[in-house]
């Protein structure tokens, strides 16, 4: 039966996914938070919410949604503190924060290698993201960690 | 000797061990290294010694191009702490830089 194939391989595919992201957001600790000005507001499953916070800096929240996660990059939203949607973005952050319209969500968005936004903006439709999915800097913590390190180099 | 020279020179001992040491944890996103607390390494040894420690510990592959910092401020593994201006207890931010794109 076709259907009951596709509905169980369905299935399977949310176990796996859930379990490589739970094995991977699993070895973020509140060491990590403290050291490097990182807020978990939720690390459930799919759903990977993080703020970045420095002193003297303006503060970023960033909403993962990690579907499907990793045959397909998260779909990164841009939020405000209080979790609201950005609709403009704080100044003088880098390209990655790009301040659109996308097209497809008519928002601001992350333009970086590792976002959904970017893989399926018209600009970006041959960098695909099967190139990049295996590698450790694309992990959940790898693809954080370059936001931030974005983040930071911004003067905003 | 009297005793508050030789605690003097107790005190001189103490200070001169605490600045040929300095106390180091690596933070990553895969974990810390060391799992708790901090490793007292010498002050003259490269920064990239103890990084290479942790990918092992920590099972990183492909760091060749991690960026580290402390405090926010980029570090040279190829030289030592002292050459980094650094000392006391330190915590190194190590991973990816900022990411591609960009361009859209």
């Amino acid at each position: 039966m076709i259907g009951g194939q596709a509905k169980g391989a369905g299935v399977m595919h949310e176990l796996a996914s859930r379990a490589l992201y739970e094995e991977e957001v699993g070895k973020f600790s509140s060491r990590l938070e403290q050291s490097r000005g990182w807020q978990f507001h939720l690390t459930e499953y799919p759903v990977l919410d993080v703020s970045f916070t420095a002193e003297g800096r303006t503060a970023i929240r960033l909403r993962l949604n990690c579907v499907d996660w990793d045959e397909k990059p998260p779909s990164i939203e841009l939020l405000n503190l209080d979790g609201t949607p950005l609709t403009a973005l704080p100044p003088n952050l880098t390209a990655v924060f790009n301040p659109g319209p996308h097209p497809q969500t008519s928002r601001p968005f992350i333009c970086m290698r590792g976002s959904r936004e970017y893989h399926i903006h018209p600009s970006h439709l041959t960098d695909l993201w099967e190139n990049y999915r295996h590698q450790t800097d694309n992990m959940l913590g790898g693809l954080l960690t370059q936001l931030w390190h974005a983040w930071l180099k911004g003067n905003a | 000797m009297t005793v508050d020279k030789h605690e003097k020179n107790h005190e001189s001992e103490q200070s001169h061990e605490r600045a040929e040491f300095i106390e180091v944890a690596v933070s990553t996103t895969s974990g810390f290294f060391p799992n708790e607390g901090y490793e007292r390494v010498p002050i003259h040894q490269k920064v990239k010694v103890h990084l290479s420690q942790a990918a092992k510990a920590l099972g990183l592959v492909g760091t060749d191009d991690w960026i580290a910092s402390v405090d926010k401020r980029p570090i040279t593994p190829d030289s030592n702490y002292e050459q980094n201006n650094l000392s006391g207890v330190i915590e190194i931010d190590w991973g990816p830089s900022e990411g591609g794109g960009g361009n859209a």
